[in-house]
């Protein structure tokens, strides 16, 4: 158990250092992680603590949270929760620290240019590994393709479409 | 860890010579309660993703502490570094008005209520999980989850107005990434100097920093 959180800090403290582009783009390599290389978490467990973590609110990365909670207890959601976020965090101190002397830098918005396309591809690589592993029948299809048109096309609260969802589950259980 | 902190070689420890222009014109004094107070408040009413919006509207329209330029500022240092964007713009407002304490104070006021909310979660999903109507709602909110990822991807996609070649590239990163299982690591190494290049080369329309 306890070579399993040090290896889960490691793991979760390299997943914040490389997640280059924000939460969205780091979600397949921390399944990637914790289901195909760690099997903390099974896919579909990934796929529930992503999808309960919806229910809460904050950052959207903090369902890593419920990944460690279901890998190992308190202890794992704790690991994985510090390991997620206080590496990045301080590099970000360090970087907010050189900012103030070398002000922003055009090479920057080129960057974050270029990592555009990247990211969408990502965002939708996390929607396809997350989906592969929910919609497992007629039902599931239907509320996974009801959700996307809702989502997309109206401004009906996010909260609303989630809890609708969870009443069609429970009905069609 | 933290030896990656150097990365920019940012001199640490020694005073930061030439603060920017000190406050800004009409920025109010920030205490560190108004700060613990805003991220909290923030912390605990955004749903759904997409905190840097919330964060945006508290900070810059309701509170004005920022400009929309330095939001913008911070926003993309909040991008370059690793790390989810969210916590690295709270990092960087505490930064902005209370140094590392101030960091501190943000990022640990945005957590408070999200982490209380999953931990009655986590617990819940410990107990009732297997309970087959409760199972039934956990596999149609995991459908919902990917529906919810796929919108913000076409939502993203319909803002961008992409060129053929970032077409290209956002498909080979799906591609890599999803259905291949690359690392993501790898993938970027390989993608983003491809990204960078084929921007330079179709040049026409990049609108890159003030020339």
């Amino acid at each position: 158990m306890n070579a399993d959180l040090a290896a889960m800090a490691v793991v979760f403290a390299y997943l914040s250092l490389t997640s280059f582009g924000g939460g969205n783009i780091a979600i397949p390599e921390i399944q990637r992680q914790t289901v195909l290389v760690h099997h903390w978490v099974t896919d579909r467990q990934f796929a529930e603590a992503f999808a309960l973590s919806r229910s809460a609110p904050g950052p959207s990365t903090l369902f890593v949270f419920l990944v460690g909670a279901k890998a190992a207890g308190w202890a794992g959601a704790a690991v994985a929760s510090l390991g997620m976020f206080v590496p990045s965090a301080t590099l970000m101190q360090a970087a907010c620290a050189g900012v103030r002397r070398f002000g922003n830098h055009p090479v920057l918005d080129r960057l974050l240019e270029a990592m555009r396309p990247i990211t969408i591809g990502m965002v939708f690589a996390s929607a396809y590994l997350i989906g592969r592993s929910s919609v497992t029948g007629a039902a599931t299809a239907g509320v996974f393709f009801a959700c996307v048109g809702v989502l997309s096309f109206t401004r009906l609260p996010i909260l609303v479409v989630l809890l609708t969802a969870a009443a069609v589950g429970i009905a069609s259980a | 860890m933290n030896g990656g902190a150097a990365k920019d070689g940012i001199p640490h420890g020694g005073p930061h010579d030439e603060k920017p222009a000190a406050p800004l014109p009409r920025s109010p004094a920030v205490s560190m309660r108004d700060l613990a107070e805003t991220f909290l408040l923030v912390g605990a009413t955004s749903f759904g993703g997409g905190l840097t919006g919330y964060l945006r509207r508290a900070l810059v329209v309701e509170r004005r502490w920022l400009s929309e330029e330095e939001f913008l500022r911070g926003l993309s240092i909040a991008q370059a570094v690793p790390g989810p964007n969210a916590v690295n713009l709270a990092v960087f407002v505490g930064h902005r008005f209370h140094g590392v304490v101030g960091s501190l104070v943000a990022v640990g006021s945005v957590f408070v209520v999200p982490l209380a909310a999953l931990s009655l979660l986590a617990v819940g999903w410990a107990r009732w999980g297997a309970v087959p109507s409760v199972a039934g709602a956990l596999g149609a909110l995991a459908a919902f989850g990917a529906a919810l990822m796929a919108s913000t991807g076409i939502e993203m996609f319909r803002a961008a107005k992409f060129r053929r070649t970032e077409l290209v590239i956002a498909a080979v990163s799906f591609a890599a990434v999803g259905v291949l299982r690359l690392p993501v690591p790898a993938a970027l190494a390989v993608l983003l100097p491809l990204s960078i290049w084929l921007q330079r080369s179709g040049s026409a329309r990049i609108s890159g920093g003030p020339r």
